[in-house]
């Protein structure tokens, strides 16, 4: 083995000796701390101990706990994006209109290095989601950014809520009723394939109950879609929708107060804006873009003053990245709805923080710096809505994920030894996407191209 | 024109009109199915050697092995001396013998893509490898030349392509070389194509669906054997019948898992539904170590590796510079120069294309050493040739003992640890009395670069192959024009036979003259004629006699500074392979 070889070797071992040192403690001196839910404290320090926010205070000290000087530093929660589609191999299984069978979290994949540029943009959870191909689509995975780990499962955020994708409109018209020619073909269609779903898992409980009572000697086929239709009927699943036009919006909450389902969140809702105040009746959440619209017909009506109407209205709103490349500055985005609607300082991070969190049912655990939450904090040498800020540390569970201070120039763990390697820019995550949303990844590849496997 | 004989060509052509007469050649008995193999190294296993011994087979079974046998006057005795016997070579998972489809792979056209038959889904458990079997693939004489004698064969499909059994790889169309029958579920994270499943969430999903219902049904379908009274008889599919016996535990899951994502989902999957689960084609198992070793699953390593260019090249580079020793003058006159060059260069590297370089570099080497990392924990495994090449398998195993894993961990992973992981280790995997006769037979130590397999016994089948040539030909630069005056040999198989003697070639552009000299009457010569070069290429006639009559035969032969070769043409008998290489130079007289 030549030196060379043993400097690449401790290249590898990077993580590995990086987050064995650690061990949940660190202590952040003298910050600007943003709570979120409890003001901002000047001056202050936050002790995070075994993974938990111990103490906010001032004059705190810890033995055998790394100490972050964070003097003329801005210290918040740790960002949550409800809408990403990083860290997962497949995003769509699109071969029929209802699979909620279909579960992204088998696909979770620890080696995308989107996961660090996440954490160099300061966020510590997203919302790993299936795309929107089907009216029901697949179920998603709520994942912590803990870069550096090799096994998936290590990923995933342990007792968060199930989630399901749902879509409207376009997306899944144009895959089953277009291409393939079955339905559903219209908005209309659209509607009963959600009725006829949940319809039939009504059927499916009732038979399981009378085979249960004695009613039926033989139990059920076990159906594993009408198990988790089921679940979503029972309030198990919290629903996230695809949407962009207020009257399918509505249409699904009729739809939903029917079967008396009440968990949702819609996604994009770029109508929203129309439709906040029954939105706000119903309960329903919104997690919306700051200003990106345009890019296919259904989604011209739209306004960059969606975050605030939606917020101002009373509905529960976060702002998401649908991208790769907008997870890294979602603090930016934040911010633009000062801009565009006069939001206050914490009403803005609220849309990137306590919100998302809301949202996917862990505000109890993360979104806020409280003692007792989990160690998930973002800091900033600005303040996060300043056109200045730039992230310094990205903390999850007391553990240093992203320094800029030793952030190293290559970050990706699993090179193939026979693949030519791309640069950054070769792979394109630089540049967003306008074009499409991230939702219909892998779709055409998967239907419609006679080569793809 | 001098007469001469061709006896090989003769006996031939008189073979090939008897073809007509429809007896089975390929069916000759062997003269004796009794062998003894004399004074060889012998690897019991991997830890038990007899230093000069011997090893008496007899109706396909090892009758007696030690340092002495008693060998029948029928026996035919094999002079082992210098050479190293070890048990044949279990495979443990491939599709050895199982060829792949004709049929060109369209997407089916179907009304719905979310719902469709089983079959085309993939979704085929109860498919026994029996039917896709065939003893005359030519994939079984590859295995058997790389020392294999049987292999866990396996249904060609996607997501769940049906069960695999244990078979021999004998040459003998006629035997039952099932050893053990659908002892296995093959199971892959194989979607289909545009339909349902289409990605691998979707055969995650398949999977966790039709297991349960086989698990329910089962129960159903043994409750209705009690007491059918008032019960509806259960209905069951052919694919959840066919998962009854892994629901049982009856027989493990053999699960395609290359990469540590695909080892890490099979793992989740398995702990969600319970069955026995063997990883198998393991190549990025290093960094699951913990987890493998948590569950205590049965590990097959691929023996394809990725390709390891840095020490090719360094290789390609000192065979230039051997080959061409005059070139080296010239070399050194630029020598200078380049080091100048050189140094230029690397001041210009990139760090960071050379820090990403070195993680290549390094992850290669964690490939490579992955046997070896798993000999280090304890992990026991064996190899599966499902997507490795038989040729390549001398090569990375050596590959891999470079890398650090002991000759021994190889030497198991080979036999006995393939023969436990599915069950016939009572039957082969050790050289041992009462075992199959199924032994490798190499000139040195299997593990030294430069040794050949001399000989494969399959259940006592004998199986003899010739030394390696181990020449390497030298090959002409691009427009070099080859001086091809001197004496050459000559070797042509006609019709399975062999050909030999010397060409001796003189003069230079027209007057070219070739003469021929059969190994059968070396002091008669045969004149070429209608000479013809083009470039490297020689063209010419030679007339013969043979007992048949005179035939013209044309040669048509490519040059190199030291070899040729090139095809002997017997009119419409058909053209047949012809090689060559110097024995002397253009001055020396034949």
């Amino acid at each position: 083995m030549t030196i060379r070889h043993i400097i690449a070797g401790s290249f590898c071992l990077f993580f590995a000796s990086f987050l064995s040192a650690q061990n949940g403690n660190v202590l952040i001196k003298n910050g600007t701390v943003l709570t979120i839910t409890d003001g901002i404290k000047e001056n202050t320090d936050v002790l995070i101990k075994n993974g938990k926010i111990s103490k906010i205070g001032s004059a705190l000290k810890a033995a055998n706990t790394r100490v972050i000087d964070a003097k003329g530093m801005y210290v918040m929660p740790g960002i949550i994006d409800a809408h990403s589609h990083i860290a997962l191999d497949v995003v769509n299984e699109a071969t029929n209109p209802v699979l909620p069978e279909i579960w992204v979290g088998d696909a979770l994949d620890p080696f995308d290095v989107g996961i660090y540029q996440a954490l160099a943009g300061g966020v510590t959870i997203s919302h790993a989601m299936h795309g929107s191909a089907n009216a029901i689509g697949g179920q998603c995975e709520t994942i912590k950014h803990r870069y550096g780990t090799y096994d998936p499962d290590e990923l995933r955020m342990d007792g968060a809520p199930r989630t399901i994708k749902f879509a409207l409109g376009e997306n899944p018209m144009r895959v089953h009723g277009e291409r393939n020619n079955v339905p559903p073909r219209s908005r209309m269609g659209m509607e009963q394939e959600f009725r006829r779903s949940f319809a039939a898992a009504k059927l499916y409980k009732e038979a399981k109950a009378n085979y249960a009572s004695g009613k039926i000697k033989t139990a059920p086929d076990y159906n594993l879609r009408m198990e988790t239709l089921e679940d979503i009927l029972d309030g198990e699943i919290i629903i996230h929708c695809h949407s962009y036009r207020a009257d399918e919006i509505m249409m699904l909450m009729n739809v939903l107060e029917d079967y008396g389902v009440n968990k949702i969140c819609f996604q994009h809702v770029n109508e929203g804006f129309k439709v906040a105040p029954e939105l706000a009746a119903f309960g329903a959440q919104a997690s919306v873009f700051s200003d990106w619209w345009a890019y296919k017909f259904e989604v011209y009506y739209s306004t960059a003053y969606n975050a605030a109407i939606l917020t101002k209205n009373g509905v529960v709103t976060s702002i998401n990245s649908d991208s790769g490349e907008l997870i890294r500055h979602l603090y930016h985005e934040a911010a633009k709805t000062q801009r565009y609607g006069g939001l206050t300082d914490n009403e803005a991070l609220r849309l990137i923080t306590i919100n998302p969190a809301i949202q996917l049912g862990i505000d109890k655990r993360v979104g806020s710096l409280e003692e007792g939450k989990e160690g998930d904090v973002a800091i900033f040498n600005a303040h996060p809505l300043s056109i200045y800020a730039i992230p310094q540390y990205t903390i999850i569970d007391g553990n240093v994920y992203f320094d800029i201070n030793t952030d190293p120039v290559d970050m990706r763990i699993d090179i193939d030894p026979e693949e030519t390697m791309p640069t950054f820019y070769e792979t394109g995550i630089h540049s967003h996407n306008h074009e499409e949303d991230g939702c219909m990844e892998g779709v055409y590849e998967q239907l419609f191209l006679e080569n793809h496997k | 024109m001098c007469k001469k004989k061709l006896p090989i060509l003769i006996f031939l052509l008189s073979f090939l009109s008897s073809v007509n007469a429809q007896v089975d050649y390929d069916k000759i008995p062997q003269v004796t199915s009794t062998y003894v193999l004399e004074n060889a190294t012998i690897y019991q296993t991997a830890d038990r050697v007899i230093q000069k011994g011997s090893i008496l087979i007899e109706d396909g079974i090892i009758k007696q092995v030690g340092p002495s046998v008693q060998a029948p006057a029928y026996a035919e005795i094999i002079k082992a001396d210098s050479m190293f016997v070890y048990a044949a070579f279990v495979d443990a998972l491939s599709h050895t013998g199982v060829a792949k489809s004709d049929e060109k792979k369209e997407r089916p056209k179907v009304k719905f893509p979310g719902l469709v038959s089983d079959e085309m889904a993939g979704i085929t458990p109860g498919t026994e490898v029996r039917a896709s079997f065939s003893a005359k693939d030519k994939s079984i004489s590859e295995m058997q030349k790389a020392g294999f004698a049987v292999s866990h064969v396996v249904p060609r499909g996607k997501m769940m392509p049906g069960y695999g059994s244990v078979v021999l790889l004998s040459s003998d169309p006629d035997k039952d070389v099932f050893l053990k029958e659908n002892n296995s579920l093959f199971a892959q994270f194989t979607p289909a194509s545009g339909i349902s499943p289409a990605t691998f969430i979707g055969v995650i999903a398949k999977w966790k669906e039709y297991y349960k219902n086989a698990k329910r049904k089962s129960g159903q379908m043994s409750k209705f054997k009690t007491s059918p009274a008032g019960m509806p008889r259960p209905k069951i599919s052919k694919a959840e019948e066919a998962l009854i016996p892994v629901v049982k535990k009856e027989i493990p899951v053999f699960f395609v898992t290359p990469k540590h994502k695909t080892i890490a989902r099979a793992i989740s999957l398995q702990k969600d539904l319970g069955f026995d689960m063997v990883l198998s084609d393991v190549k990025q198992g290093f960094h699951s170590n913990k987890k493998i070793k948590a569950g205590n699953y049965p590990v097959l390593l691929s023996l394809d590796l990725p390709e390891d260019k840095r020490k090719k090249d360094n290789k390609e580079d000192a065979d230039k510079e051997e080959m061409n020793p005059d070139s080296k003058k010239e070399k050194k006159m630029d020598m200078d120069e380049e080091k100048e060059e050189m140094k230029e260069e690397e001041e210009e590297k990139d760090p960071e294309i050379e820090a990403l370089r070195m993680k290549k570099e390094a992850s290669l080497d964690r490939y490579l050493g992955q046997a070896a990392a798993f000999e280090k924990d304890n992990i026991p495994f064996a190899f599966a040739m499902i997507n490795s090449k038989s040729k390549d398998a001398k090569a990375n195993i050596l590959k891999m003992v470079e890398h650090g894993l002991s000759e021994k961990a190889a030497l198991n992973a080979l036999t006995v640890n393939a023969a436990k992981a599915l069950g016939v280790d009572n039957l082969v995997g050790t050289v041992e009395r009462g075992k199959l006769a199924n032994l490798v037979v190499t000139d040195k130590s299997y593990f030294d670069e430069k040794s050949s397999i001399r000989y494969v016994f399959v259940e006592g089948e004998k199986i003899e192959y010739e030394k390696k040539e181990e020449k390497k030909k030298k090959k002409a630069k691009d427009g070099e024009i080859v001086d091809i005056a001197g004496t050459w040999d000559y070797t042509a198989v006609i019709f399975g036979g062999e050909e030999t003697g010397k060409t001796v070639i003189s003069g230079t552009g027209d007057d070219l003259k070739i003469s021929i000299f059969s190994s059968d009457e070396p002091n008669e010569a045969e004149d070429a004629y209608d000479i013809s070069r083009e470039g490297n290429s020689l063209t010419f006639l030679v007339d013969v006699d043979t007992d048949g009559g005179a035939m013209t035969l044309t040669m048509s032969l490519d040059f190199d500074p030291d070899s040729y070769e090139g095809t002997v043409s017997l009119g419409e008998m058909g053209s047949f392979p012809m090689t060559g290489s110097r024995i002397s130079g253009p001055k020396s007289k034949f």
